[in-house]
């Protein structure tokens, strides 16, 4: 039995202003932790793996899809569901120290933005034996 | 719309401001937003209806499409994420599971020769309007 899909309306990103005009949208996003790292995944439906811009800045993490516009070339719009633009999120990674900065991999299909941030080996959970007496 | 500008900035500016003014403008059957998956924008081109939907995650064998009796139904599953290694959900935001939309067809239109395409999230289906509804040529000839 599988759950039936909902539309949610999309959010725009509210609270900082961008340098340039026009709307941004606040992508869903998923964030798994298990033993290997961080993984993040990010809907971003239009954005092609050309435009997309994945930064860790000490611990900001900046996350940025843009759209491709050429799809709307010649296109008159007689009925609309929702607006277009491009995505941006940002999160706060909580001593990212613990994550190995250079082997941060970012993957984009079908539209969804897909960020791994593995762990670095000096934190990665180790079992410690327990000695019997 | 036509993109002249070479100013990326303006051309988002302006289908962000032409996508607004055509919030809910009734067509297809469709009357205004609901809540229903996945979200749709239709618009016109030179040789037809080109129906747009934001359906990220899903590839295009996971989308089924089928027109009958000028309907058109989409239908498509994106199943939910596996893991091999047991962890936790800091955030989960994104959803999975079944849609089906169905959306009534205005008449001149071709469905038989209607195409579909699924890239980066998005899908396209292009319906173009039947040969009978284009504008056409009657010649005039003398009289003997």
């Amino acid at each position: 039995m599988t759950q039936e899909l909902e539309r949610k309306d999309k959010q725009e990103v509210e609270g900082q202003e961008q340098i340039s005009p026009g709307r941004y949208f606040v992508p869903a996003v998923d964030i798994w932790e298990d033993e290997d790292g961080l993984l993040l995944r990010l809907d971003m439906p239009g954005v092609d793996p050309e435009h997309v811009a994945v930064e860790l800045n000490d611990d900001a993490l900046s996350l940025e899809g843009q759209v491709t516009l050429a799809d709307y070339e010649g296109l008159s719009p007689a009925y609309t569901e929702y607006n277009v633009g491009h995505f941006q999120r940002r999160f706060t990674v909580p001593n990212s120290g613990r994550f190995d900065r250079d082997q941060v991999h970012a993957r984009l299909t079908n539209g969804v933005l897909e960020v791994t941030l593995p762990r670095s080996e000096a934190a990665k959970p180790r079992r410690i034996a327990v000695a019997s007496a | 719309m036509t993109l002249r500008s070479t100013n990326p900035f303006e051309n988002l500016l302006r289908l962000q401001r032409d996508l607004e003014r055509s919030v809910g403008s009734p067509i297809l059957g469709l009357g205004g937003p609901t809540a229903v998956f996945p979200p749709i924008n239709v618009f016109n081109d030179r040789d037809g209806v080109v129906i747009r939907a934001e359906v990220p995650g899903f590839a295009a064998d996971q989308i089924e499409i089928s027109a009958e009796n000028q309907s058109l139904v989409l239908k498509g599953e994106r199943p939910a994420d596996t893991h091999s290694k047991s962890g936790s959900y800091h955030r989960r935001e994104r959803q999975h599971g079944s849609f089906a939309r169905s959306l009534a067809l205005p008449h001149g239109l071709d469905v038989v020769k209607a195409s579909a395409e699924c890239r980066d999230g998005l899908l396209t289906i292009r319906i173009p309007k039947s040969e009978a509804t284009k504008p056409k040529q009657i010649p005039v000839s003398a009289a003997a």
